[in-house]
Order: C-alpha cells, then sequence, then structure tokens
C-alpha cells in the first residue's frame, strides 16, 4: 500500500512536469515570446529591454532550466498584467472553483444514481425512455449554451437571480445548475447501463433464487457491484466537471480557476496560465489517485500494486 | 432472346457481389427498425445537404451589414431568424455556419483519428520504450481538461479556421490512441493471432492482414461519436473569443457576439445554439446506433 | 405417492427485438415426494426455461407464461404475486446453476451470502444464524468454515465455490431442489464428489430434486426417473431403468447411442445427424423428422403422445399402441 502510493505520487510528479515542459516548449517554440506577452503595438526597443529583463535572450535549454528552478521552489514567475505571484493568484480563486464544481458534483450525483437505477430496474418502460431521451438531449446541449439560456430566463427576464459573479447569495444557483446538468447526463446514462450489466449477471439471479426482493438486489446488491465502474466514470467525470467548470465560470463571470486562465490567455499572461495549467493537472491526478484508492474499499479482489 | 441470356449471365456471376451487398442491405433495414438510428441519420443527411448547398439557399448574404437593420426580431422584413448587431440574417449565418461545423468536425475526427490510429497500434503492438514513452505524451495531455487544452493551443497557434483544427488534432489524436492501443493489446492476445506467431507468420503481416481489420469497429464507433465532441468543442472555443473569428459565421461565434445583446436580442443566442444541439444530437443518436449494431454483429 | 410438483401443458413465449418465439409447447410432468427426477436434452431443447418457471424467474420484460399450471404442494403457483413467490424461493424450493464461478457475487463475503436466505424465511438470530451457516458448510463437505465465512468468492476453488451454491441452496431446508447442470463446469474428479454430496443431502433431508442435465451417466448414477426434453417438448418420460434398457423415442435412442461405452472404446462414436433446428425454423408435424433416422410420412404431422409400457413417448412409432390424451399428458 504505500508502495503504491509513492509510486502515484511519483507518477504524477512526472506527469505534472511533463506537461509544464510541454506548454512551455509549445509558448517558446511558436514564436518570440516576448511579442506574446506584450501588446501588439509595443515599440520595438521596448520589446528588446523586455526581452531582455525576461531572459528571452538566452539559449532555449538554459531558458527551460531556469524556468524548472524555479518552478520546483514553487515560483511561476509574475503575473505580466498585476505583478503578483502568478500561483498566488490562480490559488486564491481556487476555492470559488472547488465550491462549483464540488456543488455541481454532488448535485448530479444526488439526482443521476436514482434515476440511473430506476431506469434500470424499469428497463424498457415509459420511465426509462423519457430518462434516456433526456440523457441524450443533455448530452447534445453544449453547457455554455445551457447556460446562457439559464441567464436569459432566470436572470434576465424573472429576475431571479444575478446574471454573474460570485458576490450575492443567489449567484451560485445558475452555475451550479449548468455544471450539474452538463455532468447529469452522463452519469444517468452510465449508473443504467452498468446496473443492466450488472442485473444480467448470474450472482443477482443467485439472490433472486434465494427469495430475496428485487429492490434490496437493486439497492443493496447491484449497487455495490455497479459501484466500481460508475467510480471510475465519476473519477473520470471529476475531470469533465472540471472542464465543464471553465466553460461555465466563464459564462457566469464567476471568479475560479477556468476564468483566471481564461483572462490570462486573453491578456497573454503566460506565467498565470502556466501556473493554471500545473495547478489543474494537479487537481485532475489527485482526483485520479482518490479513484484508485477509492476502488481497492469496494473490490476486495483488487490488490494496488 | 440474346439480351435475355445474357442477364441470367451476369447475375450469376454477380452472386458473390450480392452477397456482400445484403451485408449493406441488412445494415440499412436494421437501420429503418431504429427510430432513434433513423432520425440520427436523417438529420445528418439534412446537415450535409445543407453544407453543401447552404450558400444557394440563403436568402440574404451572410456577410452584408446593414445597421439601419440591427437587431430585428425575427419574422420581420423577411429575417426569418432576426438579424444581428449589425444587421446581418441570423437565418442566412446559422446556414452557412452548418459548413464550418461540418468541416470542421470531420477533417478534425479523421485526421486526429488517423494520427491516433498509428500511434495506438504502433504503441500496442510494439511494446518496449516506444509503448511506454508514446503513452507518457497521452497520460500527459489527459491530465488536463479537453478544452482546455485546445484553448491554450489555439491561444498560442492564433485565431482562424485551419489553426483550430490543428488545435483540436493536436488534443484530440490522444483519445484515439488509448482506445486503440487498448484494442491492439486485447487482439494480441486473442488465439488466432497466438496461432499466426506460433505457425511463423511475420510480425508485420500479423499487424496489417490481422490486427487492423479487428480495429475497424471500434474506430468507427469512435470517431462517430467524437465528431459531435469536436463540434461543440469548436463552438465552445469560438464562443470563447478563440477559434473561428467573425465575420467568417461560426455557431460558437454568434453566440458570442449574441452574449452581449442577451438583454435585448434572444433570438441571437437561441438559433445558433438550437443548430449545435441538432447537430450534435443528430450525430450522437446515429452513433449509439452504430455502436449497438456493429457490437451486436460482433 | 404425493406430488410436490405438478405441471401441466406449460406453455412459455419470448418476446425479442426480431418477432416472438415459443421454447415452451406444452411440458406436463410430476414430482414425487423424495425423488430424483433428471431432465435431460441438447442446449435449447428448453430445460431451463422450464425450471425457470417452476421458480419464477423467467426475465419478466422478455418471458411470459402462455399457457399452463404449476402446482406445488397443490397449490397453484404461476399466478401468485411476485412477493409470494418470494417466500417459496429460497425456503420450500431452490436453485443450483451451472456456473459456480459467476453465481456468488464477487464483492460480499461468503457468510453475508449464505446469511441472505436466513434473514428472509427464518426468524434466527445473528449467532443461531452463523451456527446455522457453519453447520450447513460442514454438511456440504468444507472444513475451515469459521475462515471460509470471511472469505470473497475469488478466493475459492470451482468445487468449493459450488458446495456453497449448494449450501446457499439447501441452508432453509427446501422440499424441491433444483439442480441446473451443478458438475458440467467442474472436473471429473470433483463432478464425482458433488453429486455423492447430493445424494447424501437428498437421503438427510428427504427432498426432490430436478437435475438438468445433457450427462446420461449422472442421470444413470443419480435419478430415479428421466425427462427427455426436445425443441420446447417432452419427448420420452420413464423410469431410469426402463429407459436405459429399452427406451422408446427415436431421440432418445440416439443421445444413449452417442454415450461412450467402456467396451466399445475403439469405435467411432454415434452421432445424431444435424444441429437442434432454431424455434423458429422447426419442421412441420414431429419436430425431431428432419433428424430422424426412422422418420416416415405421416411425421409430417404433430406425433400423439403414447403410453408403452408405463413409458410416455411422442412418437408415430408408437401410434397403434394406445394413444394418451393428445394435448398434455
Amino acid at each position: 500500500m504505500p508502495e503504491f502510493i509513492i509510486k502515484r505520487v511519483l507518477q504524477t510528479l512526472i506527469v505534472v512536469f511533463l506537461a509544464l515542459t510541454g506548454v512551455f516548449f509549445l509558448v517558446r517554440l511558436s514564436g518570440d515570446p516576448t511579442i506574446l506577452f506584450l501588446p501588439p503595438d509595443a515599440p520595438k526597443d521596448q520589446i528588446a529591454e523586455y526581452r531582455h529583463t525576461l531572459g528571452f535572450d538566452r539559449p532555449l535549454y538554459v531558458q527551460y532550466a531556469d524556468y524548472i528552478i524555479h518552478v520546483v521552489q514553487g515560483d511561476f514567475g509574475d503575473s505580466l498584467v498585476t505583478k503578483e505571484s502568478a500561483l498566488g493568484r490562480i490559488l486564491s480563486s481556487f476555492p470559488a472553483t472547488l465550491q462549483l464544481a464540488l456543488s455541481a458534483f454532488v448535485v448530479s450525483l444526488v439526482i443521476a444514481i436514482p434515476i440511473g437505477v430506476l431506469s434500470a430496474y424499469k428497463r424498457n418502460t415509459w420511465f426509462d425512455k423519457f430518462g434516456v431521451g433526456l440523457t441524450v438531449l443533455g448530452q447534445a446541449i453544449p453547457s455554455f449554451w445551457l447556460g446562457l439560456l439559464f441567464i436569459y430566463f432566470f436572470a434576465v427576464k424573472l429576475h431571479w437571480f444575478p446574471t454573474g459573479g460570485r458576490s450575492a447569495s443567489l449567484s451560485m444557483i445558475l452555475p451550479t445548475a449548468t455544471l450539474a446538468i452538463y455532468s447529469l447526463a452522463r452519469l444517468v446514462r452510465f449508473t443504467r447501463s452498468k446496473m443492466l450489466d450488472v442485473l444480467k449477471k448470474d450472482y443477482i439471479r443467485t439472490m433472486k433464487a434465494v427469495g430475496v426482493s428485487t429492490l434490496e438486489i437493486l439497492t443493496k446488491y447491484a449497487l455495490k457491484n455497479a459501484l466500481l465502474p460508475i467510480i471510475t466514470l465519476i473519477a473520470l467525470d471529476l475531470g469533465a466537471l472540471l472542464e465543464g467548470a471553465v466553460i461555465t465560470e466563464i459564462v457566469f463571470s464567476w471568479p475560479g480557476i477556468g476564468m483566471q486562465v481564461m483572462n490570462a490567455l486573453m491578456s497573454r499572461d503566460f506565467p498565470v496560465v502556466m501556473a493554471g495549467i500545473f495547478v489543474i493537472s494537479l487537481i485532475y491526478s489527485v482526483i485520479n489517485f482518490a479513484a484508485d484508492l477509492l476502488y481497492s474499499v469496494v473490490d476486495p479482489q483488487i490488490r494496488l500494486k | 432472346m440474346t439480351n435475355v441470356v445474357r442477364k441470367t449471365d451476369t447475375e450469376e456471376k454477380s452472386m458473390p457481389v450480392l452477397r456482400r451487398k445484403s451485408h449493406f442491405v441488412s445494415f440499412f433495414s436494421d437501420l429503418i427498425r431504429s427510430k432513434t438510428g433513423l432520425a440520427g441519420f436523417f438529420i445528418i443527411c439534412l446537415l450535409f445537404v445543407i453544407g453543401i448547398i447552404g450558400f444557394l439557399i440563403v436568402p440574404f448574404n451572410p456577410m452584408d451589414t446593414e445597421t439601419a437593420q440591427k437587431l430585428l426580431p425575427p419574422h420581420t422584413e423577411g429575417h426569418l431568424m432576426g438579424t444581428d448587431q449589425l444587421g446581418r440574417d441570423v437565418f442566412s449565418r446559422v446556414i452557412l455556419g452548418t459548413r464550418v461545423s461540418l468541416t470542421i468536425g470531420i477533417v478534425t475526427v479523421v485526421l486526429a483519428g488517423v494520427i491516433g490510429t498509428v500511434i495506438g497500434v504502433l504503441a500496442g503492438f510494439f511494446r518496449g520504450w516506444l509503448d511506454m514513452v508514446l503513452m507518457r505524451i497521452v497520460d500527459v495531455q489527459l491530465s488536463f481538461p479537453f478544452i482546455l487544452l485546445v484553448l491554450v493551443v489555439n491561444a498560442v497557434l492564433g485565431s482562424g479556421l485551419k489553426n483550430i483544427i490543428i488545435s483540436l488534432i493536436i488534443a484530440g489524436w490522444v483519445v484515439f490512441a488509448r482506445v486503440v492501443r487498448s484494442e491492439v493489446l486485447a487482439i494480441r492476445e486473442k488465439e488466432f493471432i497466438i496461432a499466426c506467431v506460433a505457425t511463423g507468420v511475420s510480425g508485420w503481416e500479423i499487424m496489417v492482414k490481422h490486427i487492423l481489420p479487428n480495429l475497424f469497429t471500434p474506430i468507427i464507433v469512435l470517431a462517430s461519436l467524437q465528431v459531435a465532441n469536436f463540434i461543440i468543442a469548436e463552438a465552445s472555443v469560438s464562443f470563447l473569443g478563440f477559434g473561428v473569428q467573425p465575420p467568417q459565421p461560426a455557431w460558437g461565434n454568434m453566440l458570442n457576439e449574441g452574449k452581449d445583446y442577451i438583454f435585448n436580442a434572444w433570438w441571437m443566442i437561441t438559433f445558433p445554439g438550437l443548430a449545435i444541439v441538432i447537430t450534435a444530437l443528430g450525430i450522437n443518436l446515429f452513433g449509439d446506433w452504430l455502436r449497438d449494431e456493429l457490437d451486436h454483429d460482433l | 405417492m404425493k406430488n410436490i410438483l405438478d405441471v401441466s401443458n406449460l406453455e412459455v413465449k419470448f418476446q425479442t427485438r426480431r418477432g416472438g418465439v415459443q421454447p415452451l409447447r406444452g411440458v406436463s410432468f410430476r414430482v414425487h415426494e423424495g425423488e430424483t427426477l433428471g431432465i435431460v436434452g441438447e442446449s435449447g431443447c428448453g430445460k431451463s426455461v422450464t425450471l425457470l418457471s417452476v421458480m419464477g424467474l423467467l426475465p419478466n420484460d422478455m418471458a411470459e407464461i402462455s399457457k399452463g399450471k404449476v402446482l406445488f404442494e397443490d397449490q397453484e403457483i404461476t399466478h401468485l404475486k411476485e412477493h409470494e413467490r418470494r417466500k417459496l424461493r429460497g425456503s420450500k424450493m431452490s436453485m443450483i446453476f451451472q456456473e459456480p464461478m459467476t453465481s456468488l457475487n464477487p464483492v460480499f463475503t461468503i457468510g453475508d451470502q449464505l446469511s441472505q436466505p436466513l434473514r428472509k424465511h427464518t426468524k434466527l438470530g445473528k449467532k443461531e444464524m452463523k451456527k446455522r451457516i457453519i453447520d450447513m458448510l460442514k454438511l456440504v463437505g468444507i472444513s475451515r468454515t469459521e475462515e471460509i465465512i470471511h472469505q470473497y468468492p475469488h478466493q475459492l476453488s470451482g468445487g468449493m465455490r459450488q458446495r456453497v451454491m449448494i449450501c446457499l441452496a439447501i441452508i432453509c431446508e427446501p422440499q424441491l431442489l433444483i439442480a441446473d447442470e451443478p458438475t458440467t463446469a467442474l472436473d471429473v474428479t470433483i463432478q464425482a464428489q458433488i453429486l455423492d454430496l447430493l445424494k447424501k443431502i437428498k437421503q438427510k433431508n428427504n427432498m426432490s430434486i430436478i437435475f438438468i442435465t445433457h450427462d446420461l451417466g449422472v442421470v444413470a448414477e443419480l435419478c430415479d426417473r428421466v425427462i427427455v426434453m426436445y425443441t420446447g417438448q417432452i419427448v420420452e418420460e420413464a423410469d431410469v431403468r426402463t429407459f436405459f434398457n429399452s427406451p422408446k423415442h427415436p431421440y432418445s435412442k440416439g443421445l444413449l447411442a452417442s454415450m461412450p461405452k467402456e467396451d466399445e472404446r475403439k469405435q467411432k462414436l454415434y452421432a445424431i445427424k444435424g444441429n437442434v433446428p432454431g424455434l423458429n425454423e422447426l419442421p412441420l408435424g414431429c419436430s425431431f423428422s428432419n433428424r430422424c433416422p426412422m422418420a416416415f410420412d405421416r411425421c409430417k404431422m404433430s406425433p400423439p403422445v403414447v403410453k408403452v409400457d408405463g413409458q410416455i413417448c411422442r412418437c408415430w412409432l408408437y401410434a397403434e399402441q394406445k394413444v394418451g390424451e393428445q394435448h398434455g399428458e
């Protein structure tokens, strides 16, 4: 077990390190980074001076080594716009993202699993068909458009909620709903199909044959069996949720990491972009790691290696 | 008389061909039996027609700005879906946006699919250090959100149709590589491959003759479902102000322009969004059916 | 002798995506108290469907009992509500399945799964339950019982799992045990042990057993009476001795002839020609007529059910003798 954890931590570090390396070279090789870092109408001497202060006139490998040395010390450089620490800016917006993602996650989980289970149980009835229809539709609706529609109906027309931001107490509702619906469709669909798989298994028939009721089989036995693949999807889905969060944050001006990175991209504030990528890929890896740990708790057949 | 004789002649010769055709026929008769698959198929056909001849049927030039006519609601002065902030006809722009979306969806899926397949096959077949290196790259790419990767790459490369396609390919090939690799690993363990190895068939021949044909189904299914993902991804990126730039009409950038007028022009955010939903719905319905159908055959 | 089970004229229909089929076409048989009945036939002949209908375990979204009655202890059970059926299952009638490897839930301990029928059908307390489980595990020949109840199925061998399955089925001491090819997936030596075990339990508890198999050797060893099924119908019914000495139906003869015998080791085994026809492509009249070496022109019509020397046989060959009722028995 400790061996497994050490191995995974190392793996995570390698992946994050490679991700940073990739983006570093992507940014540097795509042209003179100074120009990316400055407004397009900057005068020539200012560009040259800036290039020197940022160290872009040095050979690439020196720049890379320098960057990595700083990153290892937790220094991602300063924001080119606000001059604050880039990592600090990203981390300060982390709670907002966490709040949005977690609340949406909980909402979608609480709705999706019962619907998925019921849909599988009532297979081919109107309830099931309705549920499946909604999930198919839900997967075809881009979250940013759903967000726009919500803003139009509930904020612009009905004035129930603010159009965006995080200051008002009700401002959470619309982004949470948008993001929850985004992952709801996939979770329902996946829960249903996994439950159907499990309900076909011989061991379910065994339990029926000794007189256990369908409801009990469904909630106690089948759900525990289906939980394993569902956990995998949820882990993957938390990643997707993060992706949806980026878009949702931008639509609702929710001041999370997604919006920070987006703003940084717009203003070509690459130190902040790099710090954002670092934090996001770290979160991703941690989620996957947690899913693996959870796995071993649910399935006695899995020994962590 | 001679005519008749000839006819039966060709009929007999074409027997094997006919048999192969019946596979094709059964494919379509199955499609007709599935309501949802058929609906998806019709939507896709319709989109193709609109994409190809759309420029012939638009009532207005989608680029024509007419500030006097700006922000007209639907059904006024011949504007079926109203006009935008520059007085351009929304209907015509939605129609022309079809071509952009379809082009992006198909081109990116084909290229990302080919690249991903080649890499997946190499990694799965040769294993060893090559597999390790390639799969680390895949891990890295999968360690952050697809959309964010597209955004970052696009921001670095610059906007525009060509660059959004390149960005989508760079971000999208990994899914194919991963699926293909695991399929190859699974096929390698099958008895018939082991039998080939045991009878001394060369590695190259095994790969081309025995492994590649078995990858066809999973790749087709994955690709059909990825088209919708890529179209939505492009729309998202264009919506965020990168990707396809106005005045070129794309559903994503129309929504981007529309969101600034959300207080007084609901039609600007409604119709392009509906177009995306219908497109994604059609492709997904067909893709889901295709997966079930091909699975059924296996 | 008292009947524990009386199935009469049972018909089952399946609805599939590509139309309906009828896997059971009027099946009637009885099981006496304390008797072992063997049901034989090739795959797809309706053996399992028959017994799943008796248990009430047919997949209810696609299968339907369209006709016939099942009397269990003189009570008609096909019309019972699901919760009433549940009371019978696991307590008065229970079933062992073919696949011991997949029939136990991989994420629950053996003890947990064995306690399930007790929780459903008895009012035993925790300690009594555990005692009962351990006693029953010992009965099915498992030592290290204290250890086993905390283990998961994947930690046990196939033979051990089948013992656990048997234990699960008999833990409430049912009157009727249905065994659906319980030894097919096991090694030969384990097979013999499991058969011995079933014999022992039957004697001890005086239950009736229905034993589904396609292995006639097992029938000879274990059963009192035999039913031969083909394409959803019973084609022959006889007591074991009569069946092996003078089978009547050509299909039964074929089955017996295709069984290897010790003194014929070097000879080529007989095989019934052709394959079992699909349920939607049955030949007209006798459904075995297309494979039957004795077929003649009357076989184009539905064969009668005939009683010959205490055997029941569905065949035109014996039609000159006493004709039984046309339908059912």
